[in-house]
């Protein structure tokens, strides 16, 4: 157990070697990145369409894996991570696309398009990545990476399309604030000062699929949500404003995903998604205890001031009726 | 009986039957999920379900089924309790409310999985996404007679069983409380009022639901269980014009995307493909597609 701590807090102070300390940048990278655009979805409500998208991206990879399999048989072989990340994005767009047809042309709502969308195309994925299992060849234990997240199995090169695309993400969503603001708040608003606002809809959903694709192999598809989701939500416990809600949310972001790195590195068995996704929910859960005025034990506090003071007044008005 | 028939029986008998249970009472249930917009709520108890499975075996140290079912009530129950706190005091929205606790939870199972020694005991994180269909396998009775025996069908595989017994109990228990679930459904208020406890009714219809991804989870995995739960349901949804339409339906279309799913991954694929695909996905593609086919006719008439 000590041992553990000791290498953990050597991986946390960059002490690492070479390649541990790449992919721990990256990661925290992408962990500002997420905290930062899921500030945007989380006010447009819009919090699981990253989890559909995910959910999704694992038929492109598969196919992607598929296609590039039969390619290269010919002799054109095209560097695999891109490849499959380029699958994964037409897949994951597809399905969303896929959720916003049928919540406009059915009566069926947003989120039961998601869960049935994200599930069917989930299900897609498996059945692409058992044939691909039965196809064999070296590149196909690297997907099942892909599912679950695995920081260990990361090349140098991995890291640095991490971190170059966490960056470029993190860099177009602070120059693009001041628009995502106001298409968060009121469509109506943001088309009155001349905002084009289904652009700055696409743009917001770019941001979202680059962040989901960038962190897929370090943190898994199916738990890269969760770095969009639980920094946005923590952070909105405590700020009321956008500019802290963001500042906040792109620390308890990046927070996340340097210990939950760092851990990872100390133990190569545990799963690094896991880790970093139960570093963001422990600091979600203290602020939920604690944060003044959306936390649990204020709330509690104030409810009984609330009765306490009722019971008074119910006890003056009978005082006042008796005398 | 002939040896195909015979290969049939010990290799599809079990499988089939319990996907096509399974998809029977998760549409059902799935239904009434949707109708009261709470799929997603489905969707994250079905992913808790994996840290309720694990910490169950690791406390109890077998995988008896009484234990396997507690646990992963408990882990249902902690879910929506978690998501309903954080609704109410933090304020925040139930997507993001959902999003945190099924990652959370799922990332706490997935964990536990990996460093625990869970991970010997076949509770892998594959078995968890497309279940273990291809373990449930039969030894058949020596004449085609004695397939009718009750004894003979009692020494079907345990999962097979569970999954049966929720299909004939969970139909008969929604027509015992028919009309009060369809007022509590449509309009608390008013059932209120007629002295029928919407708020009761309603706990049970949720314990059912969570027995019944509990039950399924093992053999078929949370990704179909999760497309069991609303796809059919969404596809009925499109159209129906009364409850009892809306839930035979979905109940139906379950049943259907079940056995061709089915029978699509392990009769069809073999001899197109050269070898069988995963089952469980292939059911989950087959609820989708039913779901994309209505959508598109529904909206073209």
């Amino acid at each position: 157990m000590g041992e553990l701590v000791a290498e953990w807090l050597r991986a946390l102070s960059f002490g690492g070697g070479f390649n541990t300390n790449v992919v721990l940048c990256a990661a925290i990278l992408l962990g500002v990145a997420a905290g930062t655009v899921g500030v945007f979805s989380m006010l447009r409500k819009e919090s699981l369409v990253a989890d559909a998208f995910a959910h999704a991206s694992l038929a492109g990879v598969a196919a992607a894996f598929l296609v590039r399999g039969a390619l290269t048989a010919e002799g054109s072989a095209p560097r695999s991570m891109e490849v499959l990340i380029l699958g994964a994005g037409v897949s994951g767009s597809l399905a969303v696309g896929a959720i916003g047809w049928l919540t406009r042309n059915t009566r069926l709502t947003a989120d039961t398009a998601t869960a049935a969308v994200s599930s069917a195309s989930f299900g897609l994925g498996i059945c692409l990545l058992s044939i691909a299992r039965r196809a064999g060849g070296a590149g196909q234990a690297g997907l099942d990476d892909l599912i679950f997240g695995s920081a260990a199995s990361m090349t140098r090169a991995d890291a640095w399309t991490m971190g170059i695309l966490a960056a470029l993400t993190l860099t177009i969503t602070l120059v693009a604030s001041k628009p995502l603001t106001a298409i968060a708040f009121s469509d109506r608003y943001a088309r009155t000062t001349g905002l084009r606002v289904p652009a700055m809809e696409a743009l917001l959903a770019a941001l979202v699929a680059a962040v989901t694709l960038a962190g897929m192999q370090a943190v898994g598809m199916l738990l890269i949500v969760a770095l969009l989701v639980i920094p946005p939500a923590t952070a909105r416990l405590w700020a009321r404003r956008v500019p802290p809600l963001l500042a906040l949310s792109a620390s308890i972001g990046g927070l996340s995903a340097w210990t939950g790195t760092s851990l990872s590195a100390a133990a190569p068995n545990a799963p690094t998604g896991a880790l970093i996704v139960l570093t963001a929910s422990a600091l979600f859960v203290v602020s939920l205890a604690a944060a003044p005025e959306r936390g649990v034990i204020a709330g509690l506090l104030r409810r009984a001031r609330l009765r306490r003071d009722a019971n008074a007044a119910a006890l003056r008005a009978r005082d006042a009726r008796g005398a | 009986m002939s040896e195909a028939l015979r290969t049939f029986l010990t290799l599809d008998l079990a499988p089939l039957l319990a996907v096509t249970f399974a998809a029977g009472t998760l549409a059902l249930l799935g239904a009434f999920l949707v109708l009261e917009r709470r799929a997603m709520i489905g969707d994250a108890v079905a992913h808790s379900v994996l840290p309720g499975l694990v910490i169950a075996f690791l406390v109890t140290g077998t995988r008896a089924p009484s234990a396997m079912l507690l646990g992963a009530l408990g882990a249902a129950v902690v879910a929506s309790g978690a998501i309903g706190t954080i609704g109410r005091f933090g304020r925040l929205d139930p997507t993001v409310a959902i999003g945190i606790v099924f990652t959370t939870l799922f990332a706490l199972g997935v964990l536990l999985v990996e460093t625990s020694g869970a991970r010997n005991v076949d509770l892998d994180l594959d078995c968890v996404l497309s279940g273990q269909l291809e373990l449930l396998f039969w030894t058949p009775p020596a004449t085609a007679v004695d397939l009718l025996r009750p004894a003979v069908l009692a020494t079907l595989p345990r999962e097979t069983l569970l999954l049966g017994a929720l299909f004939a109990a969970v139909p008969a228990l929604l027509a015992l409380v028919w009309r009060p679930l369809e007022a509590a459904v449509f309009d608390p208020t008013y059932a209120r009022t007629r002295g029928t406890a919407p708020r009761l009714l309603r706990a049970g219809l949720f314990i059912l639901q969570a027995a019944a991804i509990v039950a399924s989870f093992e053999a078929l995995g949370s990704i179909l269980v999760i497309a069991l739960l609303t796809c059919p349901a969404a596809a009925a949804r499109l159209d129906a014009r009364t409850l009892l339409g809306y839930v035979t339906r979905s109940c139906v279309y379950g049943l259907f995307a079940g056995v061709t799913g089915y029978l699509l991954a392990t009769r069809t694929a073999p001899a197109v493909l050269g070898s069988s695909i995963d089952a469980s996905g292939t059911v989950a593609v087959c609820a989708g597609t039913l779901l994309a086919v209505r959508a598109l006719v529904v909206r073209r008439s």
